[in-house]
């Protein structure tokens, strides 16, 4: 039986994502939603919040799979 | 109603030992289907938001909760807390004992289970101790040598047989077998004549009989008999697991060891693993330790995830990394780096300490992440 995980970013990803995005930010790309911030590192969390952001992530699987014991051997 | 708490689990990812704690708590509460479901689904919920996520150091978080506790454990080993007497390494000594897989430990103990027409009469098990424990010449007859006429002379104490149920017959046997050499009795004693006259020899006679077991295994230096609940238990000091197994009244389901090697010989690696995470539980609880089950779960999987135990360090996990930067980081740096050059080695730099040595991002947390660009962004992710 395999079941899989719901899809969400692990803590990790959501780091990677919203330090590049604001990367981006601060060298001078648009921003994508309305704000009054100045600080980029803020505009690039609140575009990770709106689900703006063009950048994903590749997993090497889809999605967290539980393996039993006999997938195995 | 259990079935049907257990039906619904089915489809969820939840390890069998968490299945059978919510089901044993459902039926406490004599839940209905309907709370049942409630319940699992926020069972579900929960576990889900305490699974390690992917990237997370989870070797590292293993090695530091089991060395902070570790600092404070103390230098000790004193008397096994409830059992008479019996001497059993504890605290760090007995933790390094387990890691590093000692074949012979300092202080090897079984704990031997009957089967239940011998757990509940004294006199039985007490003969079972008997048949167990290592007796020895010494114990039951009085060596003596006589230089004058070369010989060696073993005098039986009648009392002494009786208590271990031997005789002199067996006894005599026994003598025989192991020296080779013909027995004669006179008046209640036995005598060995030393062939040659050759004062060495006669000692040396004298050493063999001194050392010999007559009865039992050589192993079990001491059996205690104690009673646990409405069952006979023996602890004994000393272990010989296999041989403990095959003896006639004994449990060997229930009776265990606490050298890993030897539950690693007889019983294999999977019994092997849940002996390390046992003793290292126990080791740390003892001393009023709390480590996180699944920390020593990660640990004992690594030392038996190629099917053998290996021990943690030099001879085992870091010694067999395949990275030569990362042996080289753990110890003896000269030499593993000139014998990898000798053989001309290669190092793909795949795993941690490599690229932290060469000085490139790791493969671990953020640096796991691979960023890809997402064309569609409609909002709402």
């Amino acid at each position: 039986m395999k079941k899989v995980f719901p899809f969400e970013y692990t803590r990790f990803e959501k780091a990677r994502i919203i330090g590049a995005r604001a990367l981006q930010i601060a060298m001078g790309a648009p921003v994508l939603i309305e704000t009054n911030s100045k600080n980029p590192l803020d505009i690039a969390k609140d575009e990770f919040e709106r689900g703006v952001i063009p950048i994903t992530v590749r997993r090497r699987r889809d999605a967290f799979v539980w393996l039993q014991r006999h997938d195995l051997f | 109603m259990r079935e049907k708490y257990m039906e619904i689990m089915h489809d969820y990812p939840f390890p069998e030992y968490l299945k059978k704690s919510i089901a044993d708590e459902l039926e406490r509460i004599q839940a209905d289907e309907e709370t049942a479901r409630k319940v699992i689904e926020r069972c579900h919920e929960a576990y889900l938001r305490n699974l390690v996520e992917p990237g997370e150091a989870a070797g590292i978080v293993a090695a530091q909760s089991i060395g902070e506790p570790g600092t404070q454990m103390t230098m000790r080993t004193f008397h096994y807390a409830g059992v008479a007497e019996i001497n059993v390494t504890l605290g760090l000594p007995r933790l390094i004992e387990i890691l590093d897989v000692r074949k012979n430990p300092s202080t090897p103990m079984m704990t031997i289970k009957l089967l239940p027409e011998y757990a509940k009469d004294r006199e039985k098990a007490r003969e079972i101790a008997n048949r167990l424990e290592a007796t020895y010449i010494t114990d039951i007859a009085e060596i003596v040598t006589d230089l004058r006429y070369m010989r060696v002379i073993v005098r039986p104490d009648e009392k002494a047989l009786e208590r271990k149920s031997l005789d002199r017959e067996k006894l005599k046997k026994k003598i025989e077998k192991s020296l080779k050499i013909e027995v004669e009795e006179q008046n209640g004693e036995f005598v060995i004549q030393i062939e040659e006259p050759s004062y060495k020899k006669l000692m040396d006679t004298f050493d063999r009989l001194r050392r010999l077991v007559v009865s039992g295994i050589k192993e079990i230096r001491r059996v205690i008999i104690r009673r646990e609940g409405d069952e006979y238990v023996l602890y004994t000091e000393g272990s010989n697991f296999k041989r403990v197994m095959k003896e006639k009244g004994v449990d060997f389901t229930r009776t265990v060891t606490n050298n890993i090697y030897e539950i690693y010989e007889v019983l294999g690696i999977e019994a092997a693993r849940n002996a390390v995470i046992n003793e290292a539980i126990s080791t740390l609880e003892e001393q009023g330790l709390e480590v996180d089950r699944r920390h020593i779960m990660l640990v004992a999987d690594v030392m038996t995830a190629d099917g053998e135990l290996k021990q943690i360090g030099r001879h085992g996990i870091a010694g067999e990394k395949q990275s030569i930067l990362a042996r080289a980081a753990f110890e003896m740096t000269v030499n593993n780096l000139l014998d990898a050059a000798v053989k001309g080695e290669f190092d793909r730099l795949n795993g941690i300490t490599e690229n932290i040595i060469v000085g490139q991002p790791i493969k671990l947390g953020t640096g796991d992440v691979e960023l890809r660009v997402k064309l569609f962004t409609g909002g709402d992710k």
